[in-house]
């Protein structure tokens, strides 16, 4: 099982959404608990930090992040743990479901666009470290779920950067969660 | 078995790797209801495993206080949800660290913790928003880089701090690096440090009147020294005691004036055991070594000290560190050069704060000033490359939330700034005003009050936006938030320093500040400021204007703040924050009620109980919980048929079971088989201790016996054994349970 997945949608601008409304909505989203199948608990603070995580919604079973990591903005979705599926496929399928739930809640609650790519990467250096082996077998398996008909690039050459892939648009699974 | 065990098994340290593993199993243990939940809670924090704000399961989401519904009851600790977030504490001997270090912090960051690497103001790093039971692979994947998380919090030895520009700096008298790595290694899980009734926080300086090492304001300091002696140079320390912060400062007193290189290491094992024995242990307000040494007198201290040195059995490892100081030199990965008329936007402003140049003619020191001591990610990997590519592979951290780049060549200052300013790093200001200290506060800290983080990122912003335009003499002063009393923050040391406290307006809480004035940060933290009033939050910026502008107005030539403060009084100092006081009606300005940083309105109703000490448990549970996490394994093994294994563990428990016992006689048993068994016949056998009302020396025997016995064992020799373990365990507890109750009686 692996141990994190991240999935992230870039907005549409390259720009930050305004920090305290999502602050604010992340807090509101605490007191409500309406999200299913978490226990929203705090909202961490890292707008001073460039190229990184800088807000923050924690949960129990996920970080919900107004993410600038890579120097681009988006919303990023980080599944931690309660996995409740097997296997690579069983975790992205899930990983994906949980994190459309988010962005549409963001997009509705913010009014923020998205790209038409998203992001995935396996953060979990010991199942699955980002070696060549792993970048084929990885890329062989995310294709079908998020990239049919569009492209797959890798994130990172680098090692030391969690095994990761952009899938871009013309993807089934890309369109479909835009769409919604 | 976890990936990590399997694939790093050979590049841990043997002793570091037995110990997480056993940490790994009282965390299964302690699942399982088989340790108590305050010696599981000592346990863990002597891990570096700390507790964090809101792990009671209650937050108030701004509207009503939350009741948080973790998947489990369990608790890791008294009042401590195990399923609730918590922050590991990772220890970086005088602050220093290795590319390859910084990478793999940055991994675990990634995938145990929120992206960010905190530095703190004792040189450490630490992760939040960690699982429990995610710690044992942390620790492995930092045990194969070289560090260890142990006793990184807890009542024991925490981190020792040194300058971080030892070795390279001006004024120093000797490079104190070899001396702390020393001290480090000597007491690292040193039997002579498990039965504090608080923590104690060594730190080593160079040299008398700079302030990067502050010795005066921690429980034992060491100040660099040379003394002629029978014609040579020897190098040694002055050593101070009973220093410490708190809610009440205390200056360390000077225990010696020399004490030479060879014995500092006995010196101070001699303090620990009498700190040990002669703390306090129940009143943990009253625990710390400052405490002791203002009850009985620092005269009365040394004697006590000197006598116990004298009785102490030799260790050969007092002097054995001397053969490899010189493995601490450094020297540059370049050829020095210069440069000449850089035209790089802000370079010159950068170089003016952050750049130092060593005493090595040609190289520089370089700060990075980080953001309330963060740093993501990407920025550490891309770091760990710029480091790689102008250093000799090293860097430190500092006590005030920095990161110093060492031995680069000035010749390459220009290419560095470049390179640190495409990742962020390059903020001018550093130890200037802008480079504001602050402790973890409301965001995470379980004691805060106010939000330490929240205020000292909005004054960084202010004055930064200003920064070129403000006057020399408040450039150079230093700020440093706390979010409460106990002073993580720094702020007694600083020129003007701020803690967080609150106030009430018409039945609701107002965040406020104190305000504490001149203290000293040079002399090695020479003297500590005095609270002279609060303020609320929201106008803590206000206060600091008009105190910075007051004084770059008033001072009389080149009068310091503390000087200035001294002679403006406290009544005139009063009249300043005056207008800064008053909180309006929440319905005139709602803002008042809401902290810095934060969206909800403010509360107190948050406020944990802290772990900064832990609960106090006595070194009998700390020790017997490892022989029942060492018990467990071997059933564990057994189940798995790994007949070695679980007999080699059962010995084990039982071993680790009679030391619990043997550590209050003689607290030199330490781990050889022999000495234990002997220590243990001496003590508890012969005088009939251990003896059972009905059974008698008959649980004493399964460890006599295993230890004598060279058979090979069998699934069922094994089995006996294993079970005898668990016997012998019960037996010792009864036994430690008699004599506390026969304490008690006499
Ligand atoms: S000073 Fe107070 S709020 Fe800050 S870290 Fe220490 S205990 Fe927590």
């Amino acid at each position: 099982m692996l141990k994190r997945i991240k999935v992230k949608f870039p907005f549409a601008e390259d720009r930050a959404a305004q920090t305290t409304k999502v602050a604010t909505t992340f807090h509101r989203w605490i007191q409500n608990q309406t999200f299913e199948g978490h226990l929203l608990i705090d909202v961490a603070n890292y707008m001073h930090v460039p190229n990184s995580y800088n807000i923050i919604l924690v949960a129990h079973e996920a970080d919900i992040v107004l993410d600038s990591t890579d120097n681009h903005h988006g919303l990023a979705y980080v599944r931690k743990n309660t996995w409740t599926s097997d296997g690579v496929e069983g975790q992205i399928e899930e990983v994906m479901d949980y994190a459309k739930t988010f962005k549409t809640a963001f997009q509705n609650d913010l009014c923020m666009t998205f790209g038409d790519y998203l992001e995935l990467s396996f953060l979990d250096r010991g199942l699955a470290p980002n070696t060549p082996e792993n970048q084929r077998a990885y890329a062989d398996v995310l294709r079908p779920i998020l990239a049919k008909s569009g492209t797959l690039e890798l994130l990172h050459q680098d090692p030391r950067y969690a095994l990761g892939f952009r899938a871009t648009s013309h993807s089934r699974a890309v369109d479909r969660m835009n769409d919604e | 078995m976890s990936i990590w065990k399997d694939s790093l098994k050979n590049r841990i340290p043997k002793d570091w790797a037995e110990e997480i593993d056993l940490f790994e199993g009282q965390i299964k243990l302690r699942k399982q209801g088989g340790v108590d939940e305050k010696v599981f809670a000592e346990t863990r924090l002597r891990r570096g495993a700390y507790g964090q704000r809101y792990d009671n399961g209650q937050r108030y989401d701004g509207i009503k206080s939350q009741k948080l519904k973790f998947p489990t009851d369990l608790t890791k600790g008294p009042d401590t949800k195990w399923d609730a977030l918590g922050m590991q504490r990772i220890k970086l001997p005088f602050g220093s660290m290795t590319p390859k270090q910084l990478e793999v912090m940055a991994e675990l960051a990634e995938e145990y913790a929120d992206g960010i690497l905190h530095i703190t103001t004792r040189q450490d790093v630490q992760l939040h928003f960690i699982h429990i039971e995610d710690t044992p692979d942390l620790m492995r994947r930092l045990g194969a880089v070289g560090i260890t998380t142990r006793e990184a919090c807890g009542n024991s030895i925490r981190n020792v701090t040194a300058c971080p520009l030892a070795g390279v700096c001006h004024t120093e008298v000797f490079d104190v690096t070899p001396y702390a790595h020393a001290l480090f290694e000597f007491l690292l899980g040193h039997d002579d440090v498990q039965g504090f009734g608080r923590k104690v926080k060594p730190a080593f300086s160079g040299c008398e009147h700079e302030a990067c090492g502050l010795v005066k304001m921690h429980d034992i300091g060491y100040l660099a020294q040379v003394r002629e002696i029978d014609g040579g140079l020897k190098r040694g320390f002055r050593v101070y005691v009973g220093g410490g912060l708190g809610t009440i400062p205390h200056q360390a007193k000077v225990l010696t004036d020399f004490v030479g290189e060879d014995e500092f290491l006995a010196l101070t094992q001699a303090v620990c055991r009498i700190y040990a024995r002669l703390g306090e242990k129940r009143n943990r307000n009253r625990a710390r070594l400052k405490f002791l040494v203002a009850d009985v007198g620092i005269e009365e201290f040394t004697r006590l000290v000197n006598e116990e040195w004298q009785a102490l059995p030799y260790d050969p490892r007092w002097k054995a560190y001397l053969d490899s100081v010189d493995r601490f030199d450094e020297s540059p990965c370049h050829e020095t050069d210069t440069f000449e008329g850089v035209e790089v936007e802000g370079f010159a402003e950068w170089h003016e704060s952050n750049v130092y140049l060593q005493r090595q003619e040609g190289y520089a020191a370089v700060t990075l000033n980080l953001p309330l001591g963060d740093i993501s990610v990407n920025q550490s990997f891309t770091l760990a490359d710029i480091v790689r590519r102008f250093t000799p592979d090293t860097m430190r951290t500092t006590v005030e939330q920095n990161i110093v780049l060492r031995w680069v060549s000035v010749g390459d200052l220009p290419t560095l700034y470049q390179a640190l300013d495409d990742i962020g790093l390059a903020t001018p200001g550093a130890a200037s005003i802008v480079d504001i200290t602050s402790c973890p506060g409301t965001d995470t800290c379980k004691l805060g009050v106010s939000a330490s983080r929240g205020l000292a990122g909005e004054l960084r912003t202010q004055l930064a936006a200003r920064n070129g335009n403000l006057d020399q003499a408040i450039k150079d002063l230093r700020v440093k938030v706390s979010g409460c009393f106990n002073s993580c923050g720094h702020h007694h040391v600083a020129d003007i320093g701020f803690f967080g406290n609150s106030r009430r307006r018409e039945g609701r809480a107002v965040p406020h500040f104190q305000v504490v004035l001149g203290g000293q940060w040079k002399e090695n933290a020479g003297s500590y400021g005095l609270a002279v009033g609060a303020v609320p939050s929201k106008n803590a910026p206000k206060v600091l204007d008009a105190l910075t502008e007051r004084y770059a107005r008033e001072r009389r030539n080149d009068e310091n703040f503390q000087a200035w403060i001294a002679r403006l009084g406290k009544i005139e100092i009063k009249k300043t924050l005056e207008p800064y006081t008053h909180v309006p009606l929440f319905e005139q300005d709602p803002s008042f009620f809401i902290d810095w940083g934060d969206v909800r309105n403010f509360t107190m109703s948050d406020l944990g109980i802290g772990e900064c000490a832990g609960e106090v448990v006595s070194l009998f549970s700390l020790n017997i919980s490892q022989a029942e996490g060492l018990a467990f394994d071997a059933l564990v093994a057994l189940d798995e048929g790994n007949v070695k294994d679980a007999d080699e563990k059962a010995y084990r428990a039982m071993l680790q079971a009679a030391k619990s016992l043997v550590l209050s006689k003689s607290l030199d048993v330490g781990n050889d088989p022999d000495a234990i068994v002997s220590e243990f016949r001496k003590h508890f056998f012969d005088t009939e201790l251990f003896f059972d009302k009905f059974a008698k020396g008959k649980f004493a025997h399964y460890l006599f016996d295993r230890h004598k016995t060279t058979v090979k064992p069998t699934i069922d020799s094994c089995r006996h054994l294993v079970h005898e373990a668990n016997l012998f365990i019960e037996a010792a507890h009864t036994c430690d349970a008699r004599m506390a109750a026969e304490e008690e009686a006499v």
